[in-house]
């Protein structure tokens, strides 16, 4: 089992799997383009879209996530990448 | 007629007056062009992800309207002639509605809001 042990150790660290998509299983979970909170929990730090290996979603409605997600980025509700603040300590000595 | 949805965002520096007159000129645009409005939902200053014609800041006015596509270009074009919108974005949400089922949609929710006011006065 040691072999087991080291390799959960190891995904631990990268990234939890979920196995089920949230969407399906809760159908009273709505995907909307307004409500930059609960999309902004599908994309990195970096304001990159989670891939679906990852967060789990299933084809359906990783799609329909991703039109939103980049929607809200459309009007400034997301960033399309967060590179902006390195810039500006770069200016701002 | 198609359900849109508009959101605009305004210049967050704006006074109440004229920012109030910005708000106004688009619904009554939209009026004009024999569209029904919904809501006008305005979500107030918030702030952007990232930088929009030097504001970090916006006043976000979402629109819910059913109107013809006509009228939407011709939105378009008056929010991009407008200097004090920094950024807006269409949403078709639903296709086809039948101006006669608004009107009686419209009927129902106010009879229903009249009965609930009316049923509160007799509660009290």
């Amino acid at each position: 089992m040691a072999y087991n042990d080291t390799f959960s150790h190891e995904r631990k660290r990268v990234f939890i799997k979920h196995k089920i998509c949230r969407f399906c299983a809760d159908s009273s979970l709505k995907i909307d383009y307004k409500d930059s909170k609960n999309l902004a929990a599908f994309t990195t730090e970096r304001g990159k879209i989670i891939p679906r290996r990852i967060s789990g979603n299933c084809a359906k409605h990783q799609r329909v996530l991703a039109v939103a997600i980049k929607r809200a980025r459309n009007i400034a509700l997301l960033p399309f990448t967060t590179a902006k603040i390195k810039t500006k300590e770069h200016r701002e000595p | 007629m198609n359900h849109y949805e508009t959101i605009y965002i305004a210049d967050p520096t704006l006074d109440d007056d004229p920012l109030k007159e910005t708000i106004d000129k688009f619904s009554d645009l939209i009026k004009k062009l024999k569209g029904f409005i919904v809501k006008v939902d305005e979500w107030g200053k918030r702030k952007l992800a990232y930088e929009v014609k030097r504001f970090d800041k916006g006043y976000y006015v979402v629109l819910d309207f059913y109107a013809l596509p006509e009228t939407v270009t011709e939105l378009e074009r008056n929010l991009k002639l407008d200097d004090q919108i920094l950024k807006y974005i269409t949403v078709k949400i639903d296709e086809n509605v039948d101006p006669k089922d608004l009107v009686s949609k419209e009927k129902e929710i106010e009879d229903t809001t009249e009965e609930s006011h009316n049923e509160h006065l007799e509660e009290k």
